[in-house]
């Protein structure tokens, strides 16, 4: 599944939860939103590892212009 | 007066813990984060809030960025890895973004009165986008993480 998807799934359970705070809801929020972190962390990493994505380069990155 | 450290309020976490019960939903998608110059200098020991000192001065603002800053979303704290928080959030990316001098990102609770800081983010540098894409891209590790079973 990807990041995109997951992300809305976790929305989804996020919106459900805030509505009625059931176990059952309260069971699916925590595991959509822990599936959706630990792929976005995934991804971020990957990206890190990767000396060619801007993400190596630094917490702030000025692009497509200048950085006086 | 300097920035020379990233941290967390201990005035913030204090009211979140104690019979304050400070209603902070780090999942929420109202958080901010507003910029500041190197002039200011954070104390995490006794700074409270966005707009009460230091952060009522000496904040950059400019093309695409108001006062205030811009929100911080898809915000999560979970588990990660076990036995730590970890908060995180999706990129900030502001394009064509024109200001001059930003070294220190604090992220606040905007929905709440005062406007508890959250994080105080050390850049290490000083940033002036010219009409460029200006992008805080948090770690893989989070925004910050707190192992509470070292």
């Amino acid at each position: 599944m990807n990041l995109e998807t997951l992300e809305k799934k976790f929305r989804e359970a996020k919106d459900e939860y805030a509505k009625d705070k059931s176990d059952a809801n309260h069971d699916k929020y925590r595991k959509a939103k822990l599936r959706f972190t630990d792929a976005r962390r995934e991804q971020k990493q990957a990206e890190e590892n990767d000396e060619n994505h801007p993400r190596g380069k630094g917490l702030v990155v000025v692009t497509n212009g200048e950085d006086n | 007066m300097a920035v020379t450290v990233s941290g967390l309020y201990v005035p913030t976490w204090l009211d979140i813990l104690d019979l304050t019960q400070l209603a902070v939903d780090f999942d929420a998608e109202t958080h901010k984060i507003a910029l500041f110059s190197n002039t200011i200098t954070p104390n995490y020991s006794t700074d409270t809030a966005y707009a009460v000192a230091p952060y009522n001065a000496n904040e950059i603002t400019g093309t695409n960025w108001a006062a205030g800053g811009v929100l911080v979303t898809t915000t999560t704290m979970t588990e990660s890895p076990a036995g730590t928080l970890m908060f995180d959030a999706a990129d900030v990316t502001v394009a064509n973004a024109t200001f001059t001098g930003a070294r220190f990102g604090l992220i606040y609770a905007n929905s709440l009165a005062p406007k508890a800081a959250l994080c105080g983010v050390n850049f290490g540098a000083d940033y002036s986008p010219n009409a460029g894409t200006f992008t805080i891209q948090w770690a893989a590790a989070g925004i910050f993480a707190l192992d509470i079973t070292p």
